[in-house]
Parts: structure tokens; C-alpha cells; sequence
């Protein structure tokens, strides 16, 4: 019940919060939030790293005729994305305490779905029910960026719904070709994703036509677009610059995950061949991604634009992480995830707080801001630090096993990739550069003349735990490793024949499918 | 926790505690609380480290290492890392130079910040800085050291943008991080093709498993490794064609020149090939690469120093010309004169960096050796001192810099990866270096007072003057530790090269020619006399006959006006990369995300919508018309099924 | 051969709903007539009219689990039949409820009102159960009739005037086409029996080409009433000049009852032939183009309730891509199951989003434009959420019920192997999303003053609401719906 409480708490927390008289909703939300991450924390206690099986699993039937079910599970691969989410949620609400001030209930609340939504899909282990959650999250996404944005809000908040369903729907139609195909060969309509795991999808050589190419495609672009990877990746600037701060941080060091964790749960697994036969494809568009995001980063006037960009960047490491298919690889690629998460997240958060003072996010206005908010700076440059991988920061440990992973699998792409490493620091320093040194700009001063330019208690409080992680990340990668190592083997190991078996210690429902492949 | 692991942690932990201390309470203006913690805490890992050298040497030579592990970095698959430490004799001697030298130049900070803003910020970093190097040269495996190195990078970051209100030092601070960066990204690249071929990054498993055979070609791994491993080094320790940072990097405070960008980060580069002397001999191709481009560097930024006006950056581009020494000895298998020179040359280096801050402190911060001169008689330690690392460093016989330096050229002549070509260059960039370091000294401190009215140059305070003493000191005789063999026969006793002992088991050798000790004597005596001729052409220029310079660069015209521009190469690097790389980048983001993609998806839309606008002229709202469409749906289903 | 039916007492009791239907209509205009032609009290009206909605209903529910036959097998109750029926009294009764609260037709014309959408509902319930084309074109002209009137005698607008003459006219036109249909089917079946024409339908088609031809009259006439492509002109004037709870009726009930006449028509074995093949593919293209064409035009649109009219063209198309499939594989493939999902989901939805439209209009001209939405969040919140969840739902956003009408079709469409209008449907839904999220965005993004819910319409915010959280709820839990579907489609067992 675990996870289904995970999953409906939060929805419960949003409809509470509307009920809620206006002064009481950020000190609710917040502690009902910190219910949830306490609640998230459990899972510490009943999950089992060294197995590779899914734990804490729930299946209830819920179409029986076509074989959908409410299934649920976790393994080492969504955990810690699920951990990250709900981490995020009090940060984010306690970084929002100020910027948000008109509607604030609906606020919480759609932040409360948007999480309920989020868990749920890295939970979900029922195409289905994945698809459900994977699409209503665009909806209090849509709605943040849409009342909460900035000028330009509503262009942004349509292109990044309809970009992103646009993916989603042929993934809906591969779906159903899954549910079918598993009828033909398991005797019944299935979604559940042991089933697929199953199937003998048929691969031929490298016609495009081939239905386990065709299928993994579909699943692909859901996937690409929501990354997202070059050249799927226009929305997401747009969509970054006119969300607000908590919109922009959960886009970036959630939602996106969702769909490199897709990669990971169903493109690889569930298509060996055809993913094979096209890994080079995505490691150039991975490859791409970074040079690409990284050279566009550097000439962007507008900081919250040039972060977005950098987040295509990193976003490529993780998808060339991944599908380097070997331990290093994909082990940088799933923590790259999070450091991502961690890293873009914080950086959104800081370029908020500072937004919230002066009103601009143009580079050019910017100068001499470490003379007057210190704090402000030294976190930011710790956060910099991480974004662009220096070692003993969080950063570093993805890149470098990212990049060792490429260069064991593809050595040229490896040493196209690594050129990121040198053009990250760019751009991030040369905004730095340009914002916080320098002599103070007119409308740096105008503003510090009003004193309050450096964080607060409650900022410092919500970049506290971040910081933490960053060093704690980069530092002790193996107290995060250890979690995720046993799901990452088997899925190496077994990747041509991928099965994936219900860990039925730490679970009372016995629930395994225990139909075989013919 | 054994007592060599505890003082690994007293070594590593005193500058971290002292940088969180300070760094916390960055805002203090305090210069003399924060100094004397940064400082003592300097001192401190000083005596650790001398401790554990004393164990060290009490060790039998051939198992020179002690190792301590702390705990596990990174175990994914069979990629295992610990955060280990290793000192060994290539390390004991980083580790004395780094402390040792750290805390003289955390002493001369205590004067020299005393007026600053930001002193415990100041501090902060330095701490911050030695404690990154010592990992950096302590790392028991290259991906420790590589935090290390990606450590001293981010310090140096921080403390040449130290006065970030001033754009240009901001912008300093930048340039050195991101070419650094470049080199990084070799470094790793190295890492990757050690790991995948050997499958270890720890320096002893990698050296045992190397192959006993010297590999041939240019695609093999070690040679490739080696390749990319140098690029890190030509990154961190500013050689062609990355060395444009350094200069640049003389934005910051002076003594961290002195620490930084002249003793010790600087020199990681050529710690890196020293400590991995075992692969490098093994791909003689690369070797010969590295012994090329330090001497080419050597040259290259000796000629730059000629026409220098700002003390700092001819130190500079001395420091730049001194590494393509080390690493031209490098190249040539000379391993042990290589970290000769890097030692001496921390020395005499450091020293006449400090020297300058001092007279730079004097001056009100004026680095134009063009309105000094006469400051023999205002700062006569400065000056002493100054003069004693002037000597060094043009290869003053039996000064440390004559050790280390002719150790080299000798080797790069006579071993059997030298070449006689490699030798005229060292000897050429050896008397440039004689000529720009007596202008140097002429124009600063010897001839007539230039100095403005304004100002009125004092000796410094005795925490500054007490370090340059030491360090004069210290350039003076620290070069006898390796008296070279034909000079050691020569003087009573016979001292031995000690320090050629002290590395011979830790490092890799290629063979040397047995040459004649009248050979020796005559390339040195060759060095010598050409280095005294070029001290005696700069000291008739700037001090007997002023007027000649102008003459003398116009007689050489454009080739002047090269040198004294730095051969345009950071204009030629903005024009043809960075602007290009901006320019272009400028263009993917117009023409790709706006002008392609974006305009892929509206044209999407706007096919939608020209569909929707006939669509609309079809529905005009006429009945008449509305039937026809329901009678023409009709005709054409019936002659579709019917028919067609 | 002759036409001829049976008379048996029972079957009338079969046909109650029908009978109520007609009945509780007659009693607002008696009390009308007999009170000299005064108006009645509006809200006894519609009491009326609901009552007999309500025993409508009961008597359906009441006949489930049944599989009878009524004159000769020329209507039949199937599980289809009182499933389909339960859709189409339910949007009556929500309709009922609306035109009450809605001053195009609470005029003094109520009781009037009343007795057309009831006699209408009648005919569609007719045309659902008809299992022979006689009683199908009977239906279809009560029901037509009905309409036709309703639209023309709303209130003094002068649009729905056209748009009543234009629907004469144009479903006059059709009427005909169908009614050739029937002729040349019974021409060469000997029969308007569907039973008895699926029997011989094969040999039927092979042989005889004027049977073809019958189809394709059936098929065209059916296509019009449903709004497909190119037949599908009249829907957005109509749609626009109707008053709006009289359009929310006509898009739900009459499109229900007519595709499920349409999937009987076609799980005639008829459309299984290989003869058939050319007619198939005509529709496939029909529904391609329907689905284009609805989508791309509604993005167009400024008027809320025009765009609704173009969106349920679309649906249309969707429906007809659930259709094709049930016509080339029978149930196996799950063509018709999703077609009647997709039936109620869409009733649902379409109810209430035009029950929302109708409760925003201020008097019987006004027209709702995406601009008037502006703001609406602000002043009536509920009234937004459930709009928007509707226009969610059309949108085929899960988990509202909209997703499993679009999964269900495009899992038959998968099924069957027609990949590429799985494929096409899936682009026009994107398409479409532009448009349902346009009102959203007015409702939520933007802050001016706009349209304004008045207070006092409770009953029809209660519909609404009742609409609104079916769709949510039938979508979190819609196993017992497609169930009921499957059910009703396999027959008792």
C-alpha cells in the first residue's frame, strides 16, 4: 500500500488545500509536502538494494477484458526518481513562499497532482496506467506555466502541451499494438509491462517497417520529445522561460526525467534489437544534444533561457549514458538523472530568487552582483560547480562515468561528447562571469540601494539541502549507486531477454504473471 | 586509524578546516586573524608532510610508498576508485615544495592583504588551493588526482578573478578555467584509454601491468593515452598552444602568482608525466612530442619575455618558458631533472614573484617597469633577494637554477630520446631567458629612479621580507641536492646527486649516453657564456646606454613588432575560434531552433490553418451549395464502388 | 413480398419507453390547451417532461439483461438497445433541464419545447432499437421533424430560423437518399428486416449490383445525419443557429441513435464481402477526412459553440473509424464495443460542455465566443473546472473518459491492421488539443471580465456537474462501463 499512498496522498493534499482559508495554504502545503518526502522515506525501509526484482508491488485488476491493471512497483531504476520528486515538492513550495501571490491554493494544488502524477509514472508498471500518468502530468504543468507564467505564458504553455502529447499519442498507438501482440502470444490482452518484457516482438534487420522497430520509434519519441533531445528540444526553452520558478524546477529535474526514465524502462528493454540496430542514432542525436545545447547556451541573453539550453545538454550526457549499454553508461546516465535534477534544479531556483528582486533575467543587465548578495553567489558558483562537473560536486560522477561509458562503447562519439565538458564551462562561467563580476550594473545598484539583495533564512533553507546533495552526491556516490546497481546489472545482463521478476519478500500480494513465453 | 593515516588526514585536513573556518566567515575583514589561521594551518600540513617524508626515508629505497585508503569513491562494475593516497619520492618531494613553499607564500599574504577587503576570502581559497594540490600530487590513482587537478584549476579561478569588480580580471579568471578546461577534457580522455585498456586508474596496478615493450606508431593505446594525457598537462601547466592563460592569470593577487602560477599548479603537468614516467617511456613517440613542444614553449615565450613592460608578465612568460624546460627534460627521459627543475625553480621562481609583489606593494600597485628603476637604494631585501633569484634563474654557476637547467640541456643532448636540435633550443631560450631577466632587474632596480613623484617606494613589512629571505635562501643552495656528476668530481667530497638517488626507484629511465666530461663541460660552458653575454647586451641597454633599445627594435622592425605583441596569438585565437565558435553558435540558434525547427512546426500550423481557410470558403453558409456537396459525396461514393 | 408486421399486445409493452415518452410529452401542452393557450409554470413543465424521462429510463433499466424482439423482429432490445437508450433519455433529460434554464427556449413557446425534445427523444429511441429499415426511417423522420421544429420555434432569433430552414431542406435531401437506400435494399433483399437481409447478403452483393448501390444510398443518407465528410456542411450552421441545449440534444442523442443503427447496418455481413471492399475504403477515407476536416475547421473557429459543432464532426470521424472496423470484423476485433464506448463517453462529454455554453448565455442572441471565457475561473470556479474537464476529455487528455473512447478506437483500429488511420486519428488529436485548450487558457490564463454564469440556474449546474464528474469518474473506473458494453453487445449469457 506503499506506493499507492505515495501516489494518492498528494491528491488528497491538493483537493485539502483548496479547502484551506488563504493564509494557512504555504504552511500546510509545506508540511503536508514534508508528509509526503517522510512518507517517501520508508521506502529506505522496504526496499531491498540488493535485489533486482520489483518490491513493494501492487496489482489490482482494473480493465480484467483488455488486461490492464493497477500495477505498481519499484525497482533500484525508479527509485531515486521517486525519492528526487518528492524531495522537491517542500523545496519548491517553500522557494515559491514569494513569487507565487495571486491564486495561491490553486498553486498548491495543481503542484500536489503534478507530483501525484509524476510518482505515479515512475511507479506505474502497467503501460496503461504509465500512459495515464505520463499525460495527465502535462495538465497542472499546463496550468502552472499557463497562470503562473510570465508574458509570453500562453504561447509557451500550448507548444509545450501539444509538442509534448504530440509524442505521447503514437506511444498510445504502439501501446496498443503491445496489448495486442501479447494477446497473440500469451493468450490474453495484457499492458503490464512483465508481460511485454515477454513478448518475441519481431525485428527485421534494418527495415524501418520492421513492427519492433517501428514500435520502439513510436515509444522513442514520446520519450525524445520529453527529454527532450535535439531536435525535439524548441519547446522546452520557451517553456522554461515563461514558467514560473516552481514550474521551471520541476520541468526541469522532474519531469524530463520521465522521459529518459522511459528510455530506460521501456525503449531498452523492450526492444533489444531494434535498439541495437539504432543505438548509433541516438547516441548522434544524444552527441548532438550536448555540442548543440551547449553552443547555444553560450550566446543567450536571458538566463533562464541559457539554463534550459544547458539542460538539453545535459540531457544528452544522460541519453548517451544510457545508451552506451554498459555498466558505466548507463549507471552515469540514471545518475545524471538525478544530479540533474539536483543541479538544474537548484539553478532554477536561484535564478528565481534573484528574478524576484530585479525583475530581469538579461544577462546584460546583470554585473557585480557578488559585491552585493555574497551568499548568492557562493551558492550559485557551488551550484555552477556542479552543473558543469567538477569533481567532488555531484556532476562530476555523472559525466565522467557517462563519458567513460561512451568512450568504451563508442571512443569518437566519446571524445565528441567531451568537448561538452570544456563548452559547459563556458557558458556557465561566462554568464557568471558577466552576471556576478564585473562592476555593478545600473540596475544591479538601483536595486541593492533597497538593501535585501543577498538570500534569506527561508531561501538559504531551501538551497541548504541541495548544496548538501551536491557534495553528499559527489562525495559518497556509492551511498546512491548502491540502490539502483542490482536493477542496472540485470537489466544489462539480460537486456536481450529482459524479464523482470516480482520480489515478493518485502510484498504480500502474489501477484507474478506466471504465464511463459510459449 | 594508523599514524600514517592520520597524518595523510593532518596533511589533507589542516587547509580544509582552515578554508571552512575562513570561508564561513568570509565577510571578516581581519586580515591578521585569518592569515594567521590560513597560515597556520599552511604550517601545520608542513610539518605533516615532513613527518611523513622522515617516514619515508626511513623506508629501504626500493619500497619507498606509503599508501593510505579512506574510504570507496566510485564502484560501478569493475570500475572501482578509492579515495586513496599514496607518497612516494616523486610525491614527498611535491608535497615539501607545496607546503613548504605554501606556507612562506600564506606568510608574505599576511602583509601583502593587510589592506584588502576580503582577506578571509583570501585565505579561504589559498587554503582551499593547497589542499586540492596536495590532492592533486597525493592521489594514489588518476582519477584523485584528476579532482585534484580539476581543484587547483577552480582555485586559480577564484583567486585570478579575486578583484572581480575589474572585468578584465573577471575575465581572467575565466580564460584560465576554461582552457584549463580544454586540457581536462584530454586528461580524461587519457583516463578513459588507461582504464579500458588496463582496467585500473591506480598508479601502481597501472605501472605493473604496463607491457615491457615500447609501443610503436602513433594509434596505439599507451601512445594515445599519453597524447591525451599530455594535453591535460599543456592545459594545467600552460604550454603551446594552450599557455595563454597564464599570462592573463597574473590578474590576481601577486602572491598567489607566486604559489599558484609559478611554484606549484603550474608544475602539475609535469608531476603528471613524471609520476606516469612508466607508461610515457613506453610510446617514444609521444615522448618526443613533449620534449618538442616544451622546447618549442620554452623558446617561444622566452622571445615574448624579451619585450615585456609588465613585471608580472615577464615572470610570466618565464614561468611559461621555465615549464617547457621541465617538460622538454620530460620528454627526453630526463625524469629526475625534470623534477629537479620544477623544485628549483618553485624556489627562485616564487621568490622573485613575491619579489615583484613587493615592489609592486611598494609602488601602489604600478606593475609598469617602465616608471621604476633605482629601487636598489627604497628596498635593499627586496632587492638582495631578487638579485639572488635573478642569478638562478639565468644559470649563475652553482645557483639551483644552473643545476637544474644545465641537468636538462646536458640530458636533452645526451639521451638517447634528445636530440642536439632540442639542446640549441634550450641553450637560445636560455640566454633569451638572461637577457629579458637582467632588462627585468635593470629596469626595476639598478640605473636611474623613473619612479613618480607620487609615490614613494618603502621596504616591506618583515612578514613579507621574511619569506623572500627564506627564499633567496633557498635558491641559492637548494640546487646541491643534485649537483650534476662532472661538477661533483670536481669538489671536495664528491657530493653525490642526491636527489637523482632519492627518485632513481620511482621513476622510469631511457638510456643515456655515456658522454665525455669534456663534452658536458663544453655544451655547459657554452650555456653559460651565451646566457653571460645576453645579461651583459641587456644590461649595456638598460642601464649604460638607455637609448639603445629603441634603435636595436627598430632595427629588427616587424619581427619586434611581433614579439612585443605576443605574436598576436590571443587576437588570432578570438578572431579564428572563439569568435567563430560565438558567431556560429549565434547562427545554430537563429537558423536551427528558430529558422528550422521552430519554423518546421509552425509550418505545421500554418498548414493546418490555410486547410482551416479553405475549408471555411467551403462553408459559405448557401443551402444550395451544402446540397451539392451531398449530392457530389454521393456521385463520387457510387462511381468509386460502383465504377472506378 | 410484402411488408407486413404482426401486432401483438406484448410488444407494446416492449415499446414503453416510447409510449411514456410520447404521453408525459402530451401533458404540458393539454394543460396549455385547456388553460387557453397561457403558458404554464416553466419548471412544472419540464417536471413533466423529466417525469416521463425518468420512467423512460426506469422501464430500459428495467428490460436489461434481455434480448427480445417486437413485431416480427423489426425492433429489437438488445443490451444495445437499453444502453444506447439510457444515453439518449439521459441527454434528453439533462437537455430538458438546460432549455429550462435557457432564454432561447423557456419562452412562451415552453410547453411546446418540451413536447418536440420528447417526441424526439422517442424517435431516436426508435431509431436505436430499429432492427428493420421501415421502423429505422420511421425514426429518423420523427426524430428529424422534431428537430427541425425545435430549432425554428426558439425564441425570435433570426439565425436559427435559417439554420432550421437549412436543416429542412438539407435532411430532407437525405431523407430522400435514405429512403432510395431502403428502396433498392428491400428491391433486391426482399426484406427490411436486417436479420433477414444479413442472411442473404452475401450472395446478395456478389450478385446483385443494385444492392451495392442500395448500400451506398444507406450508407450516404446515414452519413448525413452523423455529420461526415463532405456530408457534414449543414452541422456547424445548424449546430450554431440552434439554441444551444437543442444542439447539445441533437449532437448527442440523435448522433448516438444513428451510429448504432449505422454499426447494425454494417454488422450485416454485408460489409465483410470482398464486393464491399471499394465501399470500405470510401469510408475510410470519409472517416480520414472527417476527422481532418472537423479538427482543422474547429481550430478556426472564434464561437465556442461553432467550434463544438466542428469538434463533433471530428468525434464523428473517430466513431467512424470504430465503425469500419466493427464492419470488416465483426466484434471480434472490438470495432463495435468501442463505438458504443465512444458513444456514451462522447454524450457525456458533449452534454455537459453545450450544457456550459447554454448556462453562460445571457439572452436567446447571445453567442458565446473563446474571448467571452475570459476570466471565468475567477467568477464561477466550479462552473470552469467541470467545463474544463469536459473539454479535457474531448481532448482524449486521460484519465478523463475521452482517453478510453480514443484508446478503445484506435486499440480496434490497431487490431484490425488499419495502422494508418490509428495513426491519422492520433495527429488530428493533437490538432485538436489546440483548440479544446483555448478556452481553458481564457478561463485560466486571462483576467478580463467576460461571460457570467447566473446564480439562479441550479439544476442546469447540477447537470453539468453530474456530466463533469461522470466523465472523471467513468474514466477513472470505465471496467464496469466497457463491461456493460460488452455486455450489452454479446447479448445475454
Amino acid at each position: 500500500m506503499l506506493l499507492s499512498a505515495l501516489i494518492f496522498l498528494p491528491v488528497l493534499f491538493g483537493l485539502a488545500v483548496l479547502a484551506l482559508p488563504k493564509q494557512l495554504v504555504r504552511p500546510v502545503s509545506l508540511a503536508l509536502s514534508l508528509v509526503h518526502f517522510i512518507a517517501s522515506l520508508l521506502l529506505f525501509r522496504n526496499f531491498d538494494p540488493t535485489s533486482a526484482g520489483l518490491q513493494l508491488v501492487e496489482q489490482k485488476p482494473w480493465m480484467p477484458d483488455i488486461g490492464i491493471t493497477y500495477f505498481l512497483g519499484l525497482d533500484g531504476i525508479s527509485f531515486w526518481l521517486v525519492i528526487l520528486t518528492t524531495f522537491l515538492t517542500p523545496l519548491v513550495i517553500l522557494g515559491s513562499w514569494k513569487s507565487i501571490d495571486h491564486k495561491i491554493k490553486g498553486f498548491h494544488s495543481a503542484l500536489f497532482f503534478l507530483t501525484a502524477t509524476m510518482v505515479g509514472s515512475f511507479l506505474a508498471l502497467d503501460g496503461i496506467l504509465f500512459y495515464i500518468f505520463f499525460e495527465a502530468s502535462l495538465i497542472p504543468m499546463y496550468f502552472m506555466i499557463g497562470i503562473w507564467g510570465g508574458a509570453r505564458r500562453l504561447y509557451a504553455t500550448v507548444k509545450f502541451f501539444i509538442y509534448t502529447m504530440f509524442g505521447s499519442l503514437f506511444m498510445l498507438v504502439a501501446i496498443v499494438a503491445l496489448m495486442f501482440m501479447a494477446e497473440q502470444q500469451l493468450g490474453q490482452m495484457s499492458s503490464s509491462l512483465l508481460d511485454w518484457y515477454k513478448l518475441e516482438i519481431p525485428f527485421v534487420g534494418g527495415e524501418l517497417l520492421s513492427t519492433q522497430t517501428l514500435l520502439m520509434f513510436a515509444f522513442a519519441l514520446a520519450f525524445a520529445i520529453k527529454v527532450p533531445m535535439f531536435p525535439f528540444h524548441t519547446w522546452l526553452p520557451d517553456a522554461h522561460v515563461e514558467a514560473p520558478t516552481p514550474g521551471s524546477v520541476i520541468l526541469a529535474a522532474v519531469m524530463l526525467k520521465m522521459g529518459t526514465y522511459g528510455f530506460l524502462r521501456f525503449v531498452l528493454p523492450m526492444f533489444p534489437e531494434a535498439v541495437d540496430y539504432w543505438t548509433w542514432l541516438f547516441i548522434f542525436l544524444g552527441v548532438v544534444g550536448i555540442v548543440y545545447g551547449a553552443l547555444v547556451a553560450m550566446v543567450q541573453p536571458d538566463i533562464k533561457k541559457l539554463v534550459a539550453y544547458s539542460s538539453v545538454s545535459h540531457m544528452g550526457y544522460v541519453i548517451v549514458g544510457l545508451f552506451a549499454m554498459n555498466a558505466f553508461g548507463t549507471t552515469g546516465g540514471l545518475y545524471q538523472m538525478l544530479n540533474h535534477g539536483v543541479s538544474t534544479g537548484a539553478l532554477f531556483l536561484l535564478v528565481g530568487m534573484i528574478y524576484e528582486r530585479t525583475h530581469s533575467r538579461e544577462v546584460n543587465a546583470y554585473g557585480g552582483l557578488a559585491k552585493v548578495a555574497p551568499w548568492y553567489t557562493i551558492i550559485f558558483l557551488i551550484v555552477t560547480m556542479s552543473s558543469i562537473a567538477v569533481p567532488m560536486t555531484n556532476g562530476f560522477v555523472g559525466e565522467f562515468l557517462i563519458l567513460l561509458g561512451l568512450f568504451k562503447a563508442h571512443p569518437i562519439f566519446a571524445i565528441i561528447a567531451t568537448t561538452g565538458v570544456v563548452l559547459g564551462a563556458t557558458y556557465m562561467l561566462w554568464m557568471v562571469k558577466r552576471v556576478f563580476f564585473g562592476p555593478e550594473s545600473a540596475m544591479v545598484k538601483e536595486h541593492a540601494a533597497h538593501g535585501g539583495m543577498d538570500l534569506n533564512w527561508r531561501e538559504k533553507l531551501v538551497m541548504a539541502p541541495l548544496v548538501t546533495l551536491i557534495f553528499w552526491m559527489g562525495l559518497f556516490p556509492n551511498h546512491f549507486l548502491n540502490y539502483s546497481k542490482s536493477s542496472i546489472d540485470h537489466l544489462l545482463e539480460n537486456r536481450m531477454h529482459y524479464q523482470l521478476q516480482v520480489d515478493n519478500s518485502s510484498s504480500p500480494l502474489k501477484v507474478v504473471d506466471q504465464r511463459g513465453v510459449n | 586509524m594508523d599514524q600514517n593515516s592520520l597524518l595523510f588526514a593532518i596533511l589533507l585536513g589542516a587547509p580544509l578546516v582552515g578554508f571552512f573556518i575562513n570561508g564561513l566567515n568570509f565577510r571578516s575583514h581581519n586580515s591578521k586573524l585569518s592569515g594567521s589561521i590560513a597560515t597556520g594551518a599552511a604550517i601545520i600540513s608542513f610539518i605533516a608532510a615532513a613527518l611523513l617524508v622522515k617516514e619515508l626515508i626511513h623506508l629501504p629505497p626500493e619500497a619507498r610508498q606509503i599508501k593510505s585508503s579512506f574510504f570507496s569513491w566510485m564502484a560501478v562494475g569493475d570500475f572501482s576508485v578509492d579515495a586513496a593516497f599514496l607518497v612516494d619520492a616523486i610525491s614527498a618531494i611535491m608535497i615539501l615544495v607545496i607546503t613548504g613553499v605554501g606556507s612562506l607564500i600564506h606568510l608574505f599574504s599576511v602583509g601583502y592583504m593587510a589592506h584588502d577587503e576580503k582577506p578571509a576570502k583570501y585565505f579561504a581559497y589559498l587554503n582551499l588551493f593547497l589542499f586540492n594540490m596536495l590532492l592533486l600530487v597525493l592521489g594514489d590513482n588518476l582519477l584523485v588526482m584528476f579532482v585534484g587537478w580539476e581543484g587547483v584549476g577552480l582555485c586559480s579561478y577564484l583567486l585570478i578573478g579575486f578583484w572581480y569588480t575589474d572585468p578584465a580580471k573577471a575575465a581572467a579568471g575565466m580564460k584560465a578555467f576554461i582552457t584549463n578546461r580544454i586540457g581536462d577534457a584530454g586528461f580524461l580522455i587519457g583516463i578513459f584509454i588507461l582504464f579500458l585498456t588496463f582496467g585500473t586508474v591506480t598508479f601502481t596496478d597501472l605501472l605493473s601491468r604496463l607491457p615491457s615493450v615500447a609501443e610503436v606508431g602513433w594509434t596505439g593505446p599507451i601512445t594515445l593515452a599519453s597524447l591525451a594525457l599530455f594535453i591535460g598537462a599543456t592545459g594545467k601547466s600552460a604550454q603551446m598552444p594552450l599557455y595563454v592563460w597564464l599570462p592573463d592569470a597574473m590578474a590576481g593577487p601577486t602572491p598567489v602568482s607566486a604559489l599558484i602560477h609559478a611554484a606549484t599548479m603550474v608544475t602539475a603537468g609535469v608531476y603528471m608525466i613524471v609520476r606516469l614516467s612508466g607508461l610515457f617511456v613506453l610510446a617514444p613517440n609521444a615522448m618526443l612530442v613533449v620534449a618538442c613542444v616544451g622546447a618549442f614553449t620554452a623558446l617561444f615565450a622566452a622571445t615574448i619575455g624579451l619585450t615585456q613592460w609588465d613585471i608580472k608578465k615577464v615572470l610570466a612568460y618565464s614561468t611559461v618558458s621555465q615549464l617547457g624546460y621541465m617538460f622538454l627534460a620530460a620528454g627526453v627521459g630526463a625524469f629526475g631533472a625534470a623534477m629537479f627543475h620544477l623544485m628549483t625553480h618553485a624556489f627562485f621562481k616564487a621568490l622573485m614573484f613575491l619579489g615583484s609583489g613587493s615592489v609592486i606593494h611598494a609602488m601602489h600597485e604600478e606593475q609598469d617597469i617602465r616608471k621604476m628603476g633605482g629601487l636598489r637604494k627604497q628596498m635593499p631585501i627586496t632587492h638582495a633577494t631578487f638579485f639572488v633569484g635573478w642569478l638562478a634563474i639565468i644559470g649563475f654557476p652553482m645557483l639551483s637554477g644552473f643545476m637544474s637547467k644545465d641537468e636538462i640541456l646536458w640530458k636533452s643532448y645526451s639521451s638517447s630520446a634528445g636530440h642536439p636540435l632540442l639542446w640549441f633550443v634550450g641553450v637560445v631560450a636560455a640566454a633569451c631567458t638572461s637577457f629579458y631577466m637582467t632588462r627585468l632587474m635593470a629596469l626595476t632596480f639598478w640605473g636611474g629612479s623613473r619612479v613618480p613623484k607620487e609615490t614613494h617606494p618603502h621596504e616591506s613589512p618583515p612578514t613579507m621580507t621574511i619569506p623572500l629571505i627564506v627564499l633567496g635562501i633557498l635558491s641559492l643552495v637548494g640546487g646541491w641536492i643534485g649537483i650534476p656528476h662532472v661538477i661533483g668530481a670536481l669538489i671536495p667530497g664528491h657530493p653525490e646527486n642526491y636527489l637523482e638517488h632519492w627518485l632513481a626507484p620511482a621513476l622510469a629511465t631511457v638510456p643515456m649516453e655515456e658522454g665525455s666530461s669534456i663534452l658536458e663541460f663544453s655544451l655547459m660552458g657554452i650555456s653559460v657564456s651565451l646566457a653571460a653575454i645576453a645579461a651583459w647586451f641587456a644590461f649595456d641597454f638598460y642601464v649604460v646606454h638607455p637609448e639603445r633599445p629603441k634603435a636595436v627594435a627598430a632595427w629588427f622592425g616587424r619581427f619586434y613588432e611581433a614579439v612585443s605583441n605576443k605574436y598576436w596569438v590571443d587576437e588570432i585565437y578570438q578572431a579564428r575560434i572563439i569568435q567563430p565558435i560565438v558567431d556560429g553558435s549565434k547562427a545554430l540558434w537563429a537558423y536551427v531552433d528558430v529558422g528550422f525547427v521552430d519554423r518546421l512546426t509552425y509550418f505545421a500550423s500554418d498548414v493546418v490553418l490555410g486547410a482551416g481557410g479553405m475549408l471555411r470558403s467551403m462553408q459559405n453558409g448557401r443551402t444550395q451549395q451544402y446540397a451539392l456537396y451531398i449530392a457530389l459525396g454521393l456521385a463520387i461514393t457510387i462511381y468509386w464502388v460502383l465504377v472506378g | 413480398m410484402e411488408i407486413s408486421f404482426s401486432f401483438r399486445w406484448v410488444d407494446v409493452l416492449l415499446l414503453m419507453p416510447v409510449v411514456v415518452l410520447a404521453v408525459s410529452s402530451m401533458v404540458p401542452l393539454l394543460i396549455k390547451v385547456m388553460s387557453g393557450g397561457r403558458e404554464p409554470n416553466s419548471f412544472a413543465t419540464m417536471c413533466y417532461g423529466l417525469a416521463g424521462v425518468i420512467a423512460a429510463a426506469g422501464w430500459l433499466i428495467s428490460m436489461e439483461g434481455t434480448r427480445r424482439v417486437a413485431f416480427d423482429g423489426a425492433l429489437v432490445f438488445d443490451g444495445l438497445s437499453t444502453l444506447i437508450g439510457l444515453a439518449i433519455v439521459f441527454a434528453a433529460g439533462v437537455a430538458l433541464v438546460f432549455s429550462r434554464e435557457n432564454f432561447a427556449t423557456n419562452t412562451d413557446q415552453f410547453s411546446e419545447h418540451v413536447f418536440l425534445m420528447l417526441n424526439a427523444a422517442a424517435g431516436m429511441l426508435l431509431v436505436s432499437w430499429a432492427n428493420d429499415l421501415i421502423f429505422f426511417f420511421i425514426g429518423i423522420e420523427l426524430m428529424s421533424l422534431c428537430l427541425y421544429v425545435l430549432i425554428a420555434i426558439s425564441g425570435e432569433s433570426r439565425l436559427s430560423k435559417e439554420a432550421a430552414f437549412k436543416y429542412f431542406l438539407l435532411g430532407s435531401f437525405a431523407s430522400a437518399i435514405l429512403l432510395y437506400g431502403v428502396a433498392f435494399v428491400f428491391g433486391t433483399a426482399g426484406s427490411t428486416n436486417l436479420q433477414v437481409i444479413a442472411e442473404q447478403s452475401q450472395d446478395l452483393i456478389s450478385s446483385n449490383r443494385l444492392f451495392l448501390l442500395g448500400l451506398i444510398f444507406l450508407v450516404v443518407g446515414i452519413a448525413f445525419k452523423v455529420s461526415i465528410f463532405p456530408l457534414h456542411a449543414w452541422t456547424p450552421d445548424v449546430y450554431q443557429g440552434a439554441p444551444t441545449p437543442v444542439t447539445g440534444f441533437m449532437a448527442t442523442g440523435a448522433k448516438a441513435a444513428t451510429f448504432v443503427l449505422f454499426l447494425r447496418l454494417v454488422m450485416t455481413s454485408a460489409f465483410a464481402a470482398d464486393q464491399a471492399n471499394r465501399l470500405i475504403e470510401i469510408i475510410q477515407w470519409m472517416a480520414a477526412l472527417t476527422i481532418l476536416a472537423g479538427n482543422i475547421a474547429a481550430v478556426m473557429q472564434t464561437s465556442v459553440k461553432r467550434m463544438l459543432a466542428y469538434s463533433s464532426v471530428a468525434h464523428s470521424g473517430y466513431i467512424m473509424i470504430g465503425l469500419i472496423v466493427a464492419s470488416i470484423g465483426g466484434e471480434q476485433l472490438g470495432g463495435s464495443s468501442s463505438v458504443i464506448f465512444y458513444l456514451v463517453a462522447y454524450t457525456l462529454m458533449t452534454i455537459g460542455a453545450f450544457g456550459v455554453l447554454s448556462l453562460l448565455e445571457k439572452d436567446e442572441d447571445s453567442q458565446i465566443h473563446v474571448e467571452d471565457l475570459r476570466g471565468l475561473a475567477k467568477r464561477s470556479p466550479w462552473m470552469a473546472l467541470c467545463l474544463t474537464v469536459l473539454l479535457l476529455s474531448l481532448a482524449g487528455i486521460p484519465p478523463m473518459v475521452g482517453f478510453f473512447g480514443k484508446f478503445f478506437i484506435f486499440s480496434a483500429a490497431v487490431k484490425a491492421g488499419l495502422y494508418w488511420l490509428a495513426v491519422w486519428g492520433v495527429i488530428g488529436s493533437v490538432v485538436s488539443v489546440y483548440y479544446y485548450l483555448r478556452p481553458i487558457m481564457q478561463m485560466y490564463m486571462r483576467d478580463e471580465v467576460g461571460a457570467e454564469v447566473c446564480g439562479d440556474r441550479y439544476l442546469s449546474i447540477g447537470a453539468v456537474s453530474v456530466a463533469a464528474i461522470a466523465v472523471v469518474v467513468v474514466g477513472l473506473f470505465s471496467s464496469p462501463l466497457y463491461q456493460a458494453v460488452l455486455n450489452a453487445l454479446r447479448g445475454p449469457t
